[in-house]
């Protein structure tokens, strides 16, 4: 149940890429028990650090704290809120939501013309993100600038929540939430550093992934790993009708080991060193399909002199929507897979033995 | 909305009423199943959508609700026919404005509700009958038309929403929250009843607005009016922004207006209203 309180609170706190404020304190409230070092650097990644039983390999482990969101770009004098996007916001989405706006919080909606009164291209086309407003309820430009600046973030409005009947091992089922990409992946992070590893581990809960990787860029810098694990909660395009394609990842079906993305290649030797684990485990496990979406393993996986990066990941539908569905049994997994991997090092992999 | 199918986890629906398909992804929705099931309106991840079919909005029949359930569940717990509806508690927006779904026209029912009390504390001549109808988003008027035919009313006042001031609109086509509701005048409504809702809201000194309405009112006095022999019909409406979205904004305080307008309007009315408004009785 620990795990679903977690990720819960994760879920619900406000941060937007460049406003991580409030899931970084969550995250090193949740960590402090566990590691040795914590840091905040000048971005605002959260390193931790836990130092192992003296082999001289280093792991980085990567979640990004931010998540799509908005910032309010202009106050019209009607006090309605102009907004721009943070991040890969999908405008197809935004109509008709309900969002969390500034450092107040305050509530408000996204607007659209009545369809009584729009014209038919109006209502099949996708509205523009500039087009669009917010509206707190404000009477005029003056009354809203009390509650919103320019220049404020502002997210979805949604609590995250049990989908069907709750499991009684709180370990299984599906939940509803906002930002599970990637705060399922702080959430696998939470967990892992709560176990014991012969090698060292820095965790890195990075900032600005939603706007070019910009935190784990730095992070990795700061961690100098030998090979680092990039966590995600990723695309699950498991629609039924999309013939051709497989689908990217499928709930419940286990954690989603990348092979490659649009961001970078896996290492061939941690994938094995993954699949290795899960099949001695008997742990269940996908791919995920190559070539979709970046992740920080773009930006890790070229720091300084190149570390041997793969992304493990928990797979989510409708990431980027205000409202997204996991699998408690494939965050679950992803836990149980990413320490027995971990317990296996530092002979596994190959990496940092003196044979590479 | 209306479940149309199952496909393997998901379900296929289409609308009843007038449901706009560009707020319908990443819906919060209940489905009304063996059990009330909460369910999210599916959508593609912009990551695999083509780029062509990013500008365009998905009609509602090519959409899925997804409840979180396996295949096998869901078919016990879903069939073909069960209702779906937006899952969302109103939420308290600046001033006394209130963003949630259905308040059209469930604002206009608690007006409604709020002049059967102010009637407690008023004498009124003529019995009253609140009627909170059925079936008006389809479009047939058909509960407020079968109820007029029973109950042969002398006069009917329909109490329903109109267009707000809001993005994207003029203010020569819509009205201001909070600035009281608007009466209509046309074809629609008898001017007396106009006439007497004006001069008694001056009285009273509640705000309000002109809705003019040229012809069909889109309302159920449109229905009212020609029943049986003829009832004179008024239309008092409550401006909403956001009409048929699970993110309607209303004024509280129109309501309340709206609802002691109505209970002054019935204790008010004369034995001899109607006679004298229709010549020739």
């Amino acid at each position: 149940m620990e795990r679903k309180v977690l990720l819960e609170q994760l879920s619900n706190a406000f941060g937007p890429s460049g406003d991580e404020g409030e899931v970084r304190e969550l995250i090193a409230e949740a960590i402090r028990p566990h590691v040795a070092e914590l840091q905040v650097d000048a971005l605002g990644n959260v390193l931790a650090r836990k130092p192992g039983n003296g082999y001289p390999l280093r792991v980085m482990l990567d979640a990004h704290m931010d998540e799509v969101g908005f910032m309010i770009t202009y106050i019209e004098p009607s006090g309605l809120l102009r907004f721009g996007a943070v991040g890969g916001l999908d405008p197809r989405m935004l109509p008709g939501k309900r969002v969390l706006a500034g450092r107040s919080r305050v509530p408000g909606v996204i607007g659209l013309k009545p369809l009584h009164l729009a014209t038919k291209d109006e209502l099949t086309s996708v509205t523009n993100v500039q087009d669009l407003a917010i509206d707190i309820g404000a009477e005029d430009g003056d009354e809203a600038g009390q509650w919103v600046s320019v220049g404020d973030y502002a997210v979805f409005h949604t609590c995250f929540g049990q989908l069907g009947e709750a499991p009684s091992d709180g370990r299984s089922g599906r939940v509803k939430g906002k930002a599970f990409d990637d705060r399922v992946g702080c959430a696998v992070l939470v967990e892992t550093l709560a176990g014991d590893y012969q090698v060292e581990v820095v965790g890195a809960f990075t900032v600005q992934e939603e706007v070019g990787m910009r935190g784990a860029h730095v992070a990795a810098f700061v961690a100098e790993p030998d090979l680092a694990v990039v966590l995600e909660g990723t695309v699950a395009d498991d629609l039924p009708g999309e013939e051709g394609a497989p689908p990217s990842t499928r709930l419940g079906r286990g954690p989603a080991i990348t092979l490659m993305d649009r961001s970078f290649v896996a290492d061939r030797r941690l994938v094995d060193w993954l699949i290795e684990t899960a099949e001695a485990e008997d742990i269940p496990y996908q791919f995920k399909r190559p070539n979709v979406g970046s992740t920080d393993g773009g930006a890790v996986n070229r720091s300084r002199a190149g570390v041997p990066t793969v992304a493990l990941s928990v797979p989510c539908r409708y990431i980027h929507a205000p409202v997204a569905v996991m699998d408690l049994s494939d965050f679950w997994y992803t836990v149980e897979l990413l320490r027995a991997a971990l317990t296996r090092l530092p002979l596994a992999t190959g990496i940092g033995d003196g044979s590479t | 909305m209306i479940v149309t199918g199952l496909e393997g986890e998901f379900l296929r629906f289409t609308q009843i009423g007038g449901i706009d398909d560009r707020v319908l992804l990443g819906q919060l929705v209940l489905v009304h199943g063996r059990r009330s099931l909460l369910g999210v309106i599916a959508s593609r991840p912009p990551h695999v959508v083509l780029p062509e079919e990013r500008g365009k909005v998905i009609p509602h029949d090519q959409l899925f609700v997804d409840v979180g359930l396996t295949a096998n569940e869901l078919k016990r717990q879903v069939r073909v026919g069960d209702i779906i509806s937006f899952d969302c508690e109103p939420v308290e927006l600046r001033r006394d404005l209130i963003a949630g779904k259905a308040m059209d026209n469930r604002a206009s029912v608690t007006a409604m509700y709020a002049c059967l009390q102010g009637l407690i504390e008023l004498n009124h001549a003529w019995d009253v009958y609140a009627v909170a109808t059925a079936q008006e988003e389809h479009g047939s008027y058909l509960g407020a038309t079968t109820f007029a035919f029973r109950l042969q009313p002398h006069l009917a006042l329909v109490v329903d929403t109109t267009f707000g001031h809001m993005v994207g609109l003029s203010e020569a086509e819509t009205f201001k929250l909070g600035a009281g509701p608007a009466f209509s005048v046309g074809p629609n409504i008898h001017p007396a009843i106009h006439r007497r809702l004006a001069s008694l809201a001056d009285s009273l000194e509640i705000p309000y607005q002109t809705e003019p309405l040229p012809g069909h009112s889109g309302t159920e006095a449109w229905g009212l009016q020609i029943s049986r022999v003829g009832i004179p019909t008024g239309i008092i409406s409550i401006p909403i922004r956001n009409m048929h979205t699970p993110i309607e904004v209303v004024a509280l305080k129109d309501v309340t207006r709206a609802g002691r307008l109505l209970a002054h309007f019935v204790a008010g009315l004369e034995g001899t209203f109607v006679e004298d408004m229709i010549p020739g009785t």
